[in-house]
C-alpha cells in the first residue's frame, strides 16, 4: 500500500491498493464519490454497481449528497469519498 | 400552533402542507424570510432540520434524500440562488426531483440597492439550470402554488422553485 521512494526519502500512498484496503467489501456500503480520481477509484472497485453514485461534475456536491442519503437511510452504512 | 388573530399564519400553513406531503428534511441557511419554516422544522421531532454553510449544499442533500427515499426542501433567500448554480447540474443531469422555496429580495419595494442585481437574475438563472419558478405574491396564493410545486417536484420529478415575493413577505428597507 505504501511505495517507498528511496531517492526522495519519502513514501507515497498507492490509491489503487489503499482504497480497496480501506473499504473492504464495498457491498456493505452505499457509496457516494466525488468526481475525478475518487470516482475512478470507486468505479474500478465496485464496477459501478447499484450501491454506487459517482459524480462527474458538480464539484463539492458529494459530501452533502451523502449526508442527504444518510439522513434518509440512517440505518444503512455509508462511505463517502471526495478528493 | 401559532396563530395570528385566530387564523393560522400562512407560514405555518405552508409548513404543515410540506409535512403533509411527506417532506421531512428541511435544509436552510439563516434567513428572516424563512424564520417560521426554520423554527418549525427545528421544533418538529419527526423532521430533520439541516443548517447549511452555503445554500449549494442543500442541492446535494435534496438529491441524496431522494436516493434514500425521503423528500427534502431547500429554503433560501434569492441571493443564495447564485451560490447554487453549478450544483444544479446534479439535479438536471441526474433528473432528480428538487423543491426549493426562495424568499425574494431585490424586487417589489426593495430598499437596499445591493439586492437588485441578484434579485433580477434569480428567475433567469434558475430557468437556465432547469428549475421552473412558481410565484406567490399574496397569502391566498401560497397553498395553491405549493400544491402545484409539490406535484411537479415529487410526482413528475421535476425541479421547481416556489418564489415568495416581497409583496407577500414585506419589503425590507435595509
Amino acid at each position: 500500500m505504501i511505495d517507498a521512494n528511496q531517492s526522495a526519502g519519502q513514501s507515497r500512498l498507492n490509491r489503487q491498493t489503499a482504497v480497496p484496503a480501506l473499504i473492504g467489501d464495498h457491498a456493505d456500503f452505499l457509496i457516494v464519490s466525488g468526481l475525478a480520481g475518487p470516482a475512478k477509484d470507486i468505479g474500478a472497485l465496485t464496477q459501478e454497481a447499484g450501491n454506487t453514485f459517482l459524480f462527474g461534475g458538480a464539484m463539492g456536491g458529494a459530501v452533502p449528497m451523502a449526508l442527504g442519503l444518510a439522513l434518509a437511510q440512517p440505518r444503512a452504512a455509508h462511505s463517502l469519498r471526495d478528493r | 400552533m401559532s396563530t395570528n388573530g385566530g387564523e393560522m399564519r400562512w407560514q405555518d400553513a405552508l409548513y404543515e402542507q410540506l409535512r403533509a406531503a411527506d417532506v421531512t428534511i428541511f435544509a436552510h441557511v439563516p434567513d428572516a424570510g424563512h424564520r417560521v419554516l426554520i423554527d418549525r422544522s427545528i421544533a418538529d421531532p419527526d423532521a430533520t432540520s439541516v443548517p447549511l454553510t452555503s445554500e449549494q449544499e442543500g442541492v446535494g442533500i435534496a438529491a441524496g434524500a431522494h436516493l434514500g427515499g425521503a423528500r427534502a426542501v431547500l429554503m433560501m433567500q434569492s441571493s443564495g440562488v447564485g451560490n447554487c448554480i453549478n450544483q444544479l447540474s446534479l439535479i438536471q443531469h441526474g433528473a432528480f426531483p428538487f423543491l426549493t422555496i426562495v424568499s425574494m429580495r431585490g424586487e417589489f419595494g426593495e430598499g437596499n440597492p445591493w439586492q437588485f442585481a441578484m434579485g433580477k437574475a434569480v428567475e433567469p438563472t434558475l430557468s437556465a439550470m432547469g428549475v421552473q419558478c412558481l410565484w406567490a405574491h399574496d397569502p391566498v396564493e401560497v397553498e395553491t402554488v405549493t400544491t402545484a410545486a409539490l406535484t411537479m417536484a415529487f410526482r413528475a420529478e421535476r425541479a421547481v422553485a416556489v418564489m415568495l415575493s416581497q409583496r407577500l413577505l414585506g419589503a425590507k428597507a435595509f
